[in-house]
C-alpha cells in the first residue's frame, strides 16, 4: 500500500477549470474561475506569476512545446497568447462567444480554438494560422472553421503530427477532422451515451481517452479510433488522464457529483476521488480522495512520476507517486506468469 | 541538500550542557553513524545513534528546466524572491496535506469483476450499434413482465411462481440494492444470481484470519471470483467459515481435496462445497416442485435437511468423514445455519 501525501495549493479563489503541465512536467499551468491563470513549479507548488488580463472565467490552457508561449481561453470571447516567463499578453483574439478550448498545433505554426455554443453561435472549431515572429501584422480572421457538431464542444485536440483534430462535444460524439480542409474524417456516435467532458492524449498520442458523464472512462486507438477499454467508475466524470509510463499502463478518472446537488450530498456519497484503471489487466486498482468537491481537472506529468488534479473546491492537489506504485505493474505480470505457469 | 519535509532535526532550544551533533565519515561500505544526544521531559539525557547508508543518486535535470528554475516572479508574485526553492518550500498557497492518501495498488478484484460485467456487455452493446444496456427499463415494463412470468411457471403454484419469478430476477420493478445494480440502476442478474457450483466452504477458521489470508491460501488452486469471509459486527473478527468463489469447478474441487484436513493457524481446516445439494443433486431428497431443483428444496424449510432432520449444510450429502473433534463439527454446522447466514445464501 503506497502512501501519498499530496502538496495542497489554494491559489485560485474559485473552481479550477484546467491544469496542463508543460513538456518537461515541471511547470503546472493552471486556470480557474477566478480570470487569472497561473504557472507553479510542479515540485513544491511555488508560485511563479500569474497571467492578468481576462475578465471572465478561463476555461483552457496550452503551453506549447518549449514553454514559451501560453494561450488561454476565456468566457469574455478572448484568446490570448502570452509570454510564459514574463508574464506579458502578446496578443489577443477576439471572438463572438467564450472560448472552451485551446490548443497549439505540433510546431507552433498554428493553433485552433473553440467557440461555445451560446448567443446564437453554432460549436465551432477554429484553426488560426500563428507567426509568432509577427505577432503586430496578425490576421484576426481564422485560417478554417470546422462547423459539424450539434452540441457544445467541450475539448478539441491536434492529433500526432497534426494529421487530424479530435473533439468531443455535449452531443456524445467523438469527431475527427481534417485540419486543412476542415472535412470531417471520422464520426463516432453511440458510444458515449451522454455529454463527454473530456479529451486526453497519451505522451506518445498513440492512445485517446474520454471522460463522459455516463460514468465510463474510455480508452481509444488514436489512429483508428477503434474502443479498446471502458471502465465504469459509478460517478459522472469531468476529466481521465492516461500514465505515460509504458510500465505504468494506467488511466485516472475523476468526477463526482455536479456542482449543483454537492450541498445536499456528504463529501464521501459525492465520490470526489481519482480512481486508478489498468488498461492492461483490466482492472480497477485503487483511489485518491482529498477533493471536497468534484474533481474537474486532472494531468499526468509527462514525466510520469506525479499527477495533479484541480477539483471544483478551488483547491489544485500535486500528488507524487510512490515506489510501489512503479513497481506494481511488474508485480502483477511476473505473479500472473507464475500463476498461469502453475495452471500449466 | 535542503533537509526533508519529514525531519524535525532542528531543535528550538538548543541545550549548551549538550555535546553536540556527530557525524563519523562514511567507512568503505557507505555507511556513516550520526550521534545526537538531548534531554527529554524529565531531564534525562538522551543519546541516539544512528546508523545511515549513504548512497549517491544522479538525477538527471533537462537544461531547460534549469534555467526555468531561475526565473523572476511575476504577476501577483512580483514581490517574491526569484528562483526555485526546491522541496518543502512553504508559502502562503502551499500546504501538504495532513492526511496520507493511501493507493493500494492491488486490483479491486471483486469490484472490477462487478463492473467489468456490466463494462464488458456494455462494450458489446457498443459495438453492436445498439444501447440497450443503458437504457432504464420501464418500470410498467418489469412488472408486466414478472406478471407474465409468474403466469407462465403457475403450476407451480402460488408461491412456487413467486419464487420462481424472484429466482429470474424477477421484481424488478422494485428496490435494487447499489451492490446488484447496472450502471443504468437496473437489476444485474449475474450479481443476484451468483453460481454456487463452484463456490467452496470453509470452516474451523481461527479468529484472527482475514481476506488477505483466504486469498493468499486458495490463490494457487486458480482464479478465485470472491472471497466472502463471515465477520463479527461489533469485533470485525472472523467468525470461523468463509466461502471462496472459484471460476472453475476444478479449481474448487482441487481445493477441497488439497485443502481439507489442512493444518492452519493451529486449527484443522475443513474444506467442502458449498452448497452441497447443487453438487450431488441425485442424492438430494426428492423434491416436489421439479420445475426449480435449485430452489427446490430450499422451499420446504430453512434450508436441506437429511431425513433425520439434521441440515446437511456442513456434511456432505452421502455423509462426510468427520474430522476432528466431532462436537465442534456440531457447533460449526449450528453456526452455519443461524439466521443471519441465509441472507447470504
Amino acid at each position: 500500500m503506497g502512501k501519498i501525501r499530496p502538496i495542497m495549493i489554494k491559489g485560485h479563489e474559485r473552481a479550477l477549470t484546467m491544469i496542463k503541465y508543460n513538456r518537461d512536467g515541471d511547470l503546472i499551468f493552471s486556470c480557474s474561475k477566478d480570470h487569472v491563470p497561473s504557472v507553479w513549479y510542479s515540485e513544491n507548488g511555488e508560485r511563479i506569476g500569474t497571467y492578468h488580463g481576462h475578465c471572465g472565467t478561463v476555461w483552457c490552457l496550452d503551453v506549447n512545446w518549449d514553454s514559451t508561449k501560453l494561450l488561454s481561453g476565456s468566457a469574455d470571447n478572448c484568446c490570448k497568447l502570452w509570454e510564459v516567463q514574463s508574464g506579458e499578453c502578446l496578443h489577443t483574439w477576439k471572438h463572438t462567444a467564450p472560448v472552451r478550448c485551446v490548443g497549439f498545433a505540433m510546431g507552433d505554426k498554428r493553433f485552433l480554438t473553440v467557440l461555445d455554443n451560446i448567443m446564437g453561435n453554432v460549436p465551432t472549431i477554429y484553426v488560426w494560422e500563428l507567426e509568432l515572429n509577427n505577432l503586430a501584422n496578425h490576421p484576426d480572421c481564422p485560417l478554417l472553421t470546422i462547423l459539424g457538431h450539434t452540441g457544445k464542444i467541450g475539448r478539441a485536440l491536434w492529433g500526432p503530427l497534426n494529421e487530424a483534430i479530435y473533439s468531443v462535444s455535449d452531443d456524445s460524439t467523438l469527431r475527427m477532422w481534417d485540419p486543412d480542409s476542415g472535412e470531417e474524417k471520422h464520426v463516432m456516435e453511440g458510444v458515449h451515451t451522454k455529454k463527454i467532458t473530456d479529451l486526453q492524449l497519451s505522451y506518445d498520442k498513440t492512445l485517446l481517452c474520454t471522460s463522459c458523464t455516463d460514468q465510463f472512462v474510455r480508452l481509444f486507438e488514436t489512429k483508428t479510433l477503434r474502443l479498446l477499454y471502458a471502465f465504469n467508475s459509478e460517478r459522472p466524470l469531468n476529466s481521465a488522464a492516461i500514465s505515460p509510463l509504458p510500465h505504468c499502463p494506467y488511466l485516472i478518472a475523476g468526477g463526482g457529483q455536479d456542482a449543483m446537488s454537492v450541498t445536499t450530498t456528504a463529501a464521501q456519497q459525492g465520490k470526489f476521488e481519482t480512481l486508478f484503471f489498468d488498461h492492461a489487466f483490466g482492472e480497477e486498482l485503487g483511489c485518491i480522495g482529498g477533493h471536497f468537491g468534484p474533481v474537474n481537472t486532472l494531468a499526468f506529468a509527462p514525466h510520469g512520476r506525479s499527477y495533479a488534479s484541480g477539483g471544483e473546491d478551488g483547491y489544485i492537489r500535486i500528488h507524487h507517486l510512490d515506489q510501489e506504485y512503479f513497481e506494481a505493474y511488474e508485480k502483477k505480470v511476473t505473479e500472473s506468469g507464475i500463476l498461469a505457469a502453475d495452471k500449466a | 541538500m535542503a533537509p526533508g519535509w519529514g525531519d524535525d532535526e532542528a531543535q528550538g532550544d538548543a541545550n549548551f550542557d549538550l555535546p553536540p551533533r556527530f557525524e563519523t565519515d562514511v567507512d568503505v561500505n557507505g555507511v556513516k553513524t550520526i550521534t545526537t544526544v538531548r534531554t527529554n521531559d524529565m531531564g534525562q539525557k538522551i543519546k541516539t545513534e544512528r546508523t545511515v547508508k549513504v548512497t549517491k543518486t544522479t538525477v538527471k535535470i533537462p537544461k531547460a528546466v534549469l534555467e526555468r528554475r531561475k526565473w523572476n516572479k511575476f504577476g501577483a508574485e512580483k514581490h517574491k524572491p526569484a528562483g526555485y526553492h526546491g522541496r518543502g518550500h512553504v508559502s502562503e498557497w502551499v500546504t501538504l496535506d495532513v492526511n496520507e492518501q493511501l493507493l493500494d495498488m492491488k486490483p479491486k478484484q471483486v469490484v472490477a469483476e462487478e463492473r467489468n460485467e456490466s463494462a464488458e456487455r456494455a462494450f458489446e452493446k457498443m459495438n453492436a450499434g445498439t444501447f440497450e444496456a443503458w437504457r432504464p427499463k420501464n418500470r410498467g415494463d418489469a412488472v408486466n413482465d414478472v406478471a407474465n412470468r409468474m403466469g407462465h411457471h403457475d403450476h407451480g403454484g402460488p408461491g412456487g411462481g413467486g419464487l420462481a419469478a424472484l429466482a429470474e430476477g424477477g421484481g424488478r420493478g422494485g428496490y435494487v440494492p447499489p451492490s446488484l445494480r447496472n450502471a443504468d440502476g437496473s437489476r444485474n442478474a449475474e450479481l443476484a444470481q451468483r453460481d454456487d457450483s463452484c463456490t467452496v466452504r470453509v470452516s474451523n477458521l481461527s479468529e484472527d484470519v482475514k481476506d488477505s489470508d483466504l486469498r493468499e491460501l486458495f490463490r494457487r488452486f486458480g482464479g478465485i471470483q470472491r472471497i466472502y469471509l463471515a465477520k463479527d459486527k461489533e469485533t470485525h473478527q472472523s467468525r470461523g467459515f468463509a466461502f471462496i468463489n472459484f471460476y472453475n469447478r476444478e479449481d474448487a474441487a482441487q481445493a477441497i481435496a488439497t485443502l481439507d484436513g489442512h493444518g492452519y493457524d493451529h486449527l484443522i481446516l475443513s474444506v467442502s462445497w458449498a452448497n452441497p445439494t447443487a453438487q450431488a443433486p441425485q442424492q438430494a431428497p426428492p423434491s416436489g416442485l421439479g420445475a426449480f431443483p435449485a430452489l427446490g428444496s430450499g422451499a420446504g424449510g430453512g434450508g436441506a435437511r437429511d431425513p433425520s432432520g439434521r441440515p446437511l449444510f456442513g456434511a456432505r450429502a452421502g455423509g462426510a468423514p468427520s474430522r476432528g473433534d466431532a462436537g465442534m463439527e456440531q457447533k460449526y454446522d449450528n453456526h452455519i445455519h443461524s439466521s443471519s447466514l441465509d441472507r447470504f445464501r
